[in-house]
């Protein structure tokens, strides 16, 4: 019983926290995604934030360019003075609205730098490429890529700074040729003629790796603050351009997120790498709280499981008490109830040998003396008897033994009773030979049919009790001639306590009688029920007995 | 016969003592457990009732020690403690007999008369060994007569009377001498006890108690049985 208990508050705390475990961890796994895509969020916008710079970058460069673009004149010495001037550029391309060029013209005389420049362009300025990207019909500048150079992640390699589609006059186009990007910035002039100012590409490079943040940045107090994470730009080749940031990725790691670099390098990408330890710290920050929590919980199932625990097992001791003091007590009653009994007996016999003939009177006080110890005896042994029934602990003890004489001596026992009350005895006995039967089981169920008869039913000054046996089941009939009982109370009177008059002044009893002699009768196999009668009332006991009858 | 007799309530020891006492047995009084042990190995007792709840040791407790030092001797407990399971460890324990209180008296004589039965067998008596007074039949070891198949339950008193009656068949027995052989040296004489122990076994052994064939009345000198008529039925058959 303890230990079923025991079990049952274990299965109480263990449960829910395996559920909590199951569910912390699922938690912490979503947890750990939530997390990691929040690192890539914030991450993700640090790369837009740096896109943002290099955009900014180009913007201002551009800026700077429309000045120097104004500035070019259809002199080639001019525009040479200019590309002196300007360490930025490296050659200027006019060319007229239909895309021939004005400058460097070949028909002209061409310095070496020039030369190389018109045989580098030669594809750019065959296919109009800037008349396209400065009219809006750039659908086919993808395929003006170099042999050898990687492809580019857009198609669209043409940027625009102006966002009128079609109608941009100024803005970069991104011109591969050898193994590298080559920016070209262009302007449309009014008169249709386009303006390309090619970049000297290590410049420009230099210029946009300055505008880019460093390792260690300068806060605006002037502490320096260095970036955790690692960023990259990643040029067309997939080769890293530039990095910064203290943590160095090991070879062939993969990126927490990457962004495409907006035009005019839209074939580049920035990347960051975020080390685990970033990660893991922030899981094992969720992992703690996820054990503090499960951890509490615990804790807080454990008090109240002891709570219940020192409950339950107060309520078990205190019943266990109950249960023994009941028991105590009918022990306890049984000493004096012996000692009466026996010197009742004793004294019985001493007056029958001193006055045989004078002692008559009192000889037959005693016997009343002797049968209501018996009777104190036997009510204490149904108190027991329904501490086992309260307990489950009723056990028969089958035995052989011949129903007959267990009827007639228990009929003995009440015989001064019932000849004091006037009730006339009836046996009608069929069943001499001894059976399997528990005689003390037998012997109670047939005490609290008569001692019911005695003490509700003497008015009717009748007793009758029959016994007949039908192969194996054996049937013990009680009538009497009272007042019998009430239809309505027929179910209940065989539940503990229910009496048929509960007022104090009627007749005693403590209304256990029938509902013990009605679970031995049970134990036997059998039942004991009520059976219709015109006067009194009548119950007839069934006892279904193994067919193997030893014979004593 | 001695029986060591341990029951701590004083009344209920008192009332067992005379009953055990009136059945002709020697009672060795204990009022707990030690006592108990003590007794048992001081005065050597032939069997033992023991109650098992008693202050100090329990009558369990008393029970595995005797048993430890004497594996034979009848045990027999006197107990409030009905339940199954507390019959089930007395035996279990050795016991040969289970008295649930409360009782009556007669039920514990049966019991007693029984484990007595039971002892004597034990000691090697046979128990269809007889003798005969009258037209009764004596089983000694057996604490029974019978007459025409008829069976009559006697005391170990009893028995001891009428075996000493029966010994000195034809002489007239002093009624001390009777008295310090069924009930003891020690016992203080009573007239009175002999005179009304031998009226209450008259009327349970003879045919008719008014003229008794048995035990006769020699008075003034105490009682006498004859074995005349029978013996002389023995010598004619034995002549013819």
């Amino acid at each position: 019983m303890q230990n079923k208990s025991f079990i049952l508050l274990m299965l109480i705390v263990v449960l829910p926290l395996g559920g909590l475990t199951w569910l912390g961890v699922r938690v912490a796994r979503d947890d750990e995604a939530a997390l990691k895509q929040r690192f890539e969020e914030v991450f993700a916008t640090q790369l837009h934030d740096i896109d943002g710079v290099v955009s900014r970058h180009f913007e201002s460069t551009s800026i700077e360019l429309r000045n120097t673009a104004r500035q070019v004149e259809s002199n080639p010495d001019s525009i040479r003075a200019l590309i002196r001037r300007t360490p930025k550029l490296r050659q200027v391309l006019v060319l007229d609205n239909v895309g021939s060029v004005l400058h460097p013209d070949s028909n002209l005389d061409l310095n070496l730098t020039e030369r190389e420049f018109l045989h580098e362009a030669q594809e750019l300025i065959r296919d109009r490429d800037l008349i396209h990207v400065s009219t809006g019909q750039s659908d086919s500048v993808q395929k003006k890529q170099q042999a050898g150079a990687a492809l580019p992640t857009r198609n669209e390699e043409r940027g625009s700074l102006s966002a009128t589609p079609g109608g941009a006059d100024e803005g970069w186009h991104a011109w591969y040729w050898g193994r590298g990007v080559h920016l070209i910035y262009w302007q449309r002039r009014s008169d249709g003629t386009v303006v390309g100012l090619f970049i000297e590409r290590g410049r420009w490079m230099a210029d946009l790796i300055a505008a880019l943040p460093e390792t260690m940045s300068r806060q605006h107090d002037g502490a320096s603050v260095a970036t955790t994470a690692r960023f990259r730009l990643i040029d067309s080749m997939g080769q890293s351009m530039y990095e910064w940031g203290e943590f160095e990725p090991p070879d062939g790691s993969m990126s927490l997120t990457e962004t495409a670099v907006s035009s005019p390098l839209t074939s580049w990408r920035l990347q960051a790498f975020v080390p685990d330890s970033l990660l893991a710290g922030a899981r094992r920050g969720t992992a703690f709280q996820l054990a503090s929590g499960i951890g509490a919980v615990a804790g807080a199932l454990a008090v109240l499981v002891t709570v219940f625990w020192r409950e339950y097992s107060r309520e078990v001791r205190q019943a266990s008490q109950r249960v023994s003091f009941v028991n105590q007590v009918s022990h306890e009653l049984k000493t004096p109830l012996t000692n009466i009994r026996m010197y009742a007996d004793l004294l019985a016999d001493d007056l029958e040998n001193l006055e045989p003939s004078t002692g008559g009177k009192s000889v037959d006080r005693l016997r009343v003396i002797i049968s209501e110890s018996q009777r104190l005896s036997r009510l204490i042994s149904n108190v027991l008897t329904f501490g086992r029934q309260q307990r489950d602990a009723l056990i028969l003890r089958p035995r052989p033994a011949s129903p007959d004489e267990l009827v007639r001596r228990v009929v003995e026992q009440f015989r001064p009773n019932l000849s004091r009350l006037g009730i006339q005895t009836e046996l009608n006995l069929d069943v001499e030979q001894p059976m399997m039967i528990d005689p003390d089981a037998v012997e109670q169920i047939l005490v609290n049919l008569i001692s019911n008869v005695e003490k509700y039913a003497a008015d009717g000054k009748l007793l009758k009790i029959e016994t007949c046996r039908d192969d194996s089941t054996l049937r013990v009939i009680v009538s009497d001639a009272g007042p019998g009982i009430p239809l309505s109370m027929q179910r209940t009177v065989f539940e503990p306590f229910v009496r048929v008059s509960s007022r104090l002044e009627d007749a005693a009893g403590t209304g256990i009688g029938l509902s013990i002699a009605r679970d031995l009768a049970r134990l036997h196999g059998g039942d004991l029920t009520m059976m219709d009668s015109k006067t009194g009332a009548r119950f007839s006991v069934e006892l279904r007995v193994s067919n193997e009858v030893c014979e004593a | 016969m001695k029986v060591l007799l341990a029951e701590d309530d004083e009344l209920t020891r008192q009332g067992l003592a005379e009953v055990l006492a009136s059945e002709g047995y020697q009672v060795v009084q204990a009022a707990n457990g030690a006592a108990a042990m003590e007794q048992f190995e001081t005065s050597v007792p032939d069997f033992v009732c023991l109650d098992i709840m008693m202050p100090g040791r329990s009558g369990y407790d008393v029970c595995r020690s005797i048993r430890a030092i004497h594996p034979d001797i009848p045990i027999i407990f006197i107990s409030a403690k009905s339940e199954e399971i507390d019959k089930v460890v007395g035996f279990e324990l050795g016991a040969d007999d289970f008295i649930v209180k409360p009782f009556g008296v007669r039920e514990v004589i049966a019991r007693i008369r029984a484990v007595t039965r039971r002892c004597h067998v034990a000691r090697g008596a046979d128990p269809t060994a007889s003798f005969t007074m009258d037209d009764l039949e004596i089983f000694p070891a057996e604490l029974r007569a019978t007459r025409d198949g008829c069976a009559i339950e006697l005391s170990l008193r009893d028995v001891h009377i009428l075996e000493l009656l029966h010994r000195n068949a034809g002489r007239v027995l002093d009624r001390n001498v009777i008295f310090n052989h069924a009930w003891g040296e020690d016992y203080f004489p009573n007239s009175r006890t002999l005179d009304q122990h031998i009226s209450q076994l008259r009327k349970r052994i003879e045919a008719d108690p008014k003229s008794p064939r048995i035990i006769r009345t020699v008075h003034g000198a105490g009682y006498r049985y004859e074995a005349e008529q029978h013996e002389i039925q023995t010598d004619r058959s034995a002549a013819s």
